[in-house]
């Protein structure tokens, strides 16, 4: 947030394409993910002049609130598999009684993801500090299964990977759209990571 | 005074397909109104209940003249847009003849009918050098 | 006066058919705010200047605005004739299963019910049985007054949201108004509180609420005690009215005289008299383009649902001055929580419909994550003059005099209004000098809150979390390392630093002060590796670890916060 970081490489054009596509490689190494329930934006107000912040969340299934799975194994699943995709780890926080409560990774062009434990609802968010506020911020369909009905994304065109050359240039889908799959099991452990999605 | 799309105009037209197309979405959802109130008067004693017979009205005026207006400026629109990435000239306004000509671009649905505007009140018609200046 | 509904058309009457309209009513409502969506998704995306420019793509893409912002209202008065719908249908059912119950209780021996709904006494009883009977007619008829009433409001509330008032209906309530106008101003002018005012606004019949809204809006529109849909409508048809007021050559005419006043060369200047006149008109007519641009921003914003599908509710605002809104994500006079937010130095109006709205929306957005807590309506209460400058003017506590009274009567007509008070989790969360303006006022005049949170406080003026009203449990405070107002709360000029961070010491007294610590609870924010002034204002940035603690607080979650 800092005017002495950086510029990001990308502007408001691309921002929410590079959220969503942090997102996607975040989940990409989820054991069993369930799909998520909700994708819904949100701008925040940046100090510096011709800047805009931009969020974008999605909420894992009902069904999953308060499950092991995701509200602890994923967790250490997320501490090894940030780093392995070049992603810096950069805050952790824990509940009064010890339980996750929160883990964020920085990735090397600036999208912050948020791994977030809301007394058992898992949000996963993703953030752009600062962008220039230039072009016209458009997203792609959501990751994960979530129905129209609950694509809330107030804050970007909806445009498919087609309808757009920078769509096509971070190709965000290109390992395909994390697909819901059933939640049936929610406590159960992980039976390990390779080739889940 | 310089004008022009920067879009390829088969990006305009598809733009231009779709905000006709919301404004049959419009009559749709309108429709859903008036069928539902359709059967009101027979479930319900509308003269005694005047806030229902009031009801009934405002579907009425709704799905007769306001919804209408509307869905007349988002087709007037439509075929604004048209106009003017086909022509690629200035235009000074919405010009009925232009949008004519372009009529077939946005074929109705069946069932759909176009928005008839209310005849205006001859006394409120404001003389016009230039004749009529909308698209009917 | 229209007939009383009767008691067979009562009966038989089909409250079902009725609500399937509502809920039509509704969907169009969704339909319309869908495609005005679609609409600005054009306007900005698709057709916005880099792809379509010159003064045609300009004049179309002014089109589209205006007849989204006509979709807009129309999308407003839509889910308005619904909810009338809603609530008659709850009126007539009520009437409807009383009288159902009554002409199951009647007692057959003293009396019946015949189908006109009179109830007839068995006179071979004598007298008690006509006893008996006028006291069954009694109950019957107030079901039938009962259900006459939700009849009638409903009628004014869809003439006057459908637009279907004629010219005789809109002279009765013309008529209903002027009858009623003047206790409100007496109510007014006495000092009302806002407890007050609402029992008075409960007092009306529906039809007489309507009239005082269609005749009265600028009365009721910041009347603290008075329903937050009432107050929104009221407000957004002010504020309609207001912006119909400037001069549609505004613009144009700021151009020509600038113009013109460009035609001076410096020797000009001082030989004209006219220049200062001019240059005088031209600060007048920038200063009210100014006020005209940040009110558009105002109706802009609250235009369409928040990110959390909420609607704002506008429940106060005013352009003069550096401009003041009062704007909730979410109505809280039904939402399960509400937090209520008072921003701090440098708020004014433009920031009212930008960066603060964001907050409130980010705020519910969060606090909507925690399972099973409800809806969380989070009101930004803009409804002082906040200090302009850090430096300057923010320890000075003129500012926080001013906004005490104003508080305290907000959050009593939020209490007023609330359909369940008691099962409303309330917070009010002051940011920087929001936090001052909140001691003030708890101290001073008492907040109707549960909860009271302090972000990055300056001093709350007290000395102690116990003086603000509240269980001292229920007091969260939070500063982030290296945030600007750690030392302006080490000062201790507007009180002791409620994070406990502070040296205490009492400037007017010259000494230290006995210091047993400010009470309550601190939590975590991180400062997002800012500098000192970006500090304090990202408490609701990307992943602050306030949002999470902020979203427990306001849900009742406090003891999580952490």
């Amino acid at each position: 947030m800092s005017s002495d970081l950086p510029e990001l490489e990308f502007n408001l054009d691309e921002a929410f394409l590079r959220m969503d596509e942090a997102i996607g490689e975040t989940i990409a190494r989820l054991p069993d993910f369930p799909g998520f329930y909700e994708r819904r934006t949100l701008q925040l107000k940046c100090a510096e002049e011709g800047r805009e912040s931009y969020e974008i969340s999605y909420t894992l299934p009902e069904a999953t609130i308060g499950s092991e799975l995701v509200t602890m194994d994923y967790f250490e699943v997320l501490k090894e598999h940030w780093p392995a995709i070049g992603y810096e780890i950069h805050a952790e926080r824990k509940y009064p009684d010890g339980n996750p409560k929160a883990l964020e990774a920085t990735r090397s062009d600036g999208v912050n993801v948020w791994y977030s434990n809301m007394l058992g609802q898992i949000v996963i968010h993703a953030q752009v500090a600062c962008v220039r506020a230039e072009g016209s911020p458009v997203c792609g369909p959501p990751l994960g299964g979530v129905l129209p009905e609950n694509d809330n994304h107030k804050h970007c065109q909806l445009v498919t990977p087609e309808e757009t050359e920078s769509a096509d240039a971070i190709a965000p889908f290109k390992d395909g759209q994390a697909m819901l799959r059933p939640f049936e099991q929610p406590g159960r452990e992980p039976e390990g990571f390779d080739g889940q999605l | 005074m310089s004008s022009g799309f920067n879009l390829d105009p088969d990006e305009v037209d598809k733009v231009a397909t779709n905000i006709f197309a919301l404004s049959e979405d419009l009559y749709g959802s309108m429709k859903k109104v008036v069928d539902s109130a359709d059967g009101l008067s027979g479930a319900v004693d509308t003269a005694a209940f005047i806030g229902v017979s009031e009801v009934i009205e405002a579907v009425s005026k709704w799905n007769d003249e306001l919804v209408p207006k509307h869905r007349f400026e988002i087709e007037e629109f439509a075929g604004y847009l048209v106009v003017a990435v086909r022509d690629t000239v200035e235009l000074d306004g919405y010009v009925s003849s232009a949008f004519d000509a372009y009529a077939a671009e946005f074929p109705r649905t069946e069932g759909v009918p176009a928005p008839e505007l209310p005849a205006r009140d001859p006394a409120d018609a404001v003389p016009s050098a230039h004749g009529p200046d909308i698209a009917v | 006066m229209p007939m009383p509904i009767s008691y067979q058309a009562l009966i038989e009457a089909d409250i079902d058919a009725l609500q399937a309209v509502g809920e039509a009513w509704l969907q169009v409502s969704k339909d319309l705010e869908e495609h005005l969506a679609t609409l600005d998704d054009y306007r900005t995306g698709d057709l916005k200047a880099d792809n379509w420019d010159g003064d045609s793509a300009e004049a179309g893409r002014t089109r589209i605005k205006e007849f989204a912002a006509d979709l807009d209202e129309r999308a407003a008065q839509a889910r308005r004739v619904a909810a009338a719908v809603e609530d008659a249908c709850s009126g007539f059912r009520t009437s409807q299963n009383g009288m159902t119950m009554l002409a199951g209780m009647i007692d057959k021996e003293q009396a019946s019910l015949s189908a006109d709904g009179t109830v007839v006494p068995n006179t071979a009883k004598g007298t008690a049985a006509v006893d008996y009977a006028s006291g069954m007619q009694s109950q019957v008829n107030a079901h039938l007054e009962d259900a006459t009433a939700a009849d009638e409001a409903l009628k004014a509330a869809v003439a006057l949201y459908a637009e279907t008032l004629s010219t005789a209906e809109e002279a009765v309530l013309d008529q209903l108004a002027a009858e009623e106008v003047g206790a409100l101003q007496d109510l007014i002018d006495d000092g009302a509180s806002p407890e007050e005012v609402n029992e008075w606004w409960n007092s009306l019949s529906g039809e007489e609420q309507i009239a005082m809204l269609e005749n009265h809006p600028e009365l009721l529109g910041g009347l603290d005690g008075v329903p937050t849909d009432t107050r929104d409508y009221a407000n957004r048809e002010l504020l309609e009215a207001e912006l119909d007021r400037f001069s549609p050559t505004l613009d144009a005419d700021i151009v020509a005289l600038q113009a013109e006043i460009d035609q001076f060369n410096d020797g000009a200047k001082f030989l004209n008299s006219s220049y200062d006149a001019m240059t005088d008109e031209l600060e007048r007519l920038e200063a009210e383009r100014d006020r005209r641009d940040g009110l558009n921003s105002l109706q802009d914003a609250i235009r369409e649902q928040a990110a959390t599908g909420q609607d704002f509710y506008l429940l106060g605002y005013d352009s003069a001055g550096d401009g003041k809104a009062i704007v909730s994500v979410g109505n809280p006079d039904t939402a399960d929580n509400t937090a209520v937010y008072v921003p701090g130095t440098g708020a004014d109006l433009s920031g009212a419909s930008g960066g603060l709205l964001d907050r409130a929306e980010t705020m519910a957005l969060d606090a909507g994550d925690i399972p099973g807590s409800g809806e969380t309506a989070v009101v930004m209460w803009l409804g002082y003059d906040a200090p302009d400058n850090p430096a300057l003017d923010s320890p000075r506590m003129s500012y926080a005099e001013d906004a005490s009274a104003p508080l305290s009567s907000f959050m009593s007509g939020l209490e007023s209004t609330n359909a369940d008070p008691d099962g409303t989790n309330t917070t009010v969360v002051g940011h920087s000098y929001g936090t001052t303006v909140i001691g003030q006022s708890a101290s001073e005049h008492g907040l109707a809150t549960d909860n009271i949170v302090a972000v990055a406080s300056p001093g709350m003026v007290v000395e102690n979390a116990s003086e603000l009203g509240i269980d001292p449990d229920n007091f969260y405070a939070t500063v982030a390392p290296g945030d600007m107002i750690n030392p302006v709360a080490e000062t201790g000029a507007l009180g002791p630093d409620p994070t406990d961070g502070g040296v205490n010491f009492d400037i007017g007294a010259g000494t230290f002060v006995d210091w047993h610590g400010f009470g309550g609870n601190t939590f975590t924010s991180d400062n997002m590796e800012g500098n000192a002034k970006e500090i304090h204002s990202n408490y609701w940035d990307e992943g602050n670890p306030a949002r999470e603690n902020l979203a427990l607080i306001f849900t009742g979650n406090g003891d999580q916060a952490s």
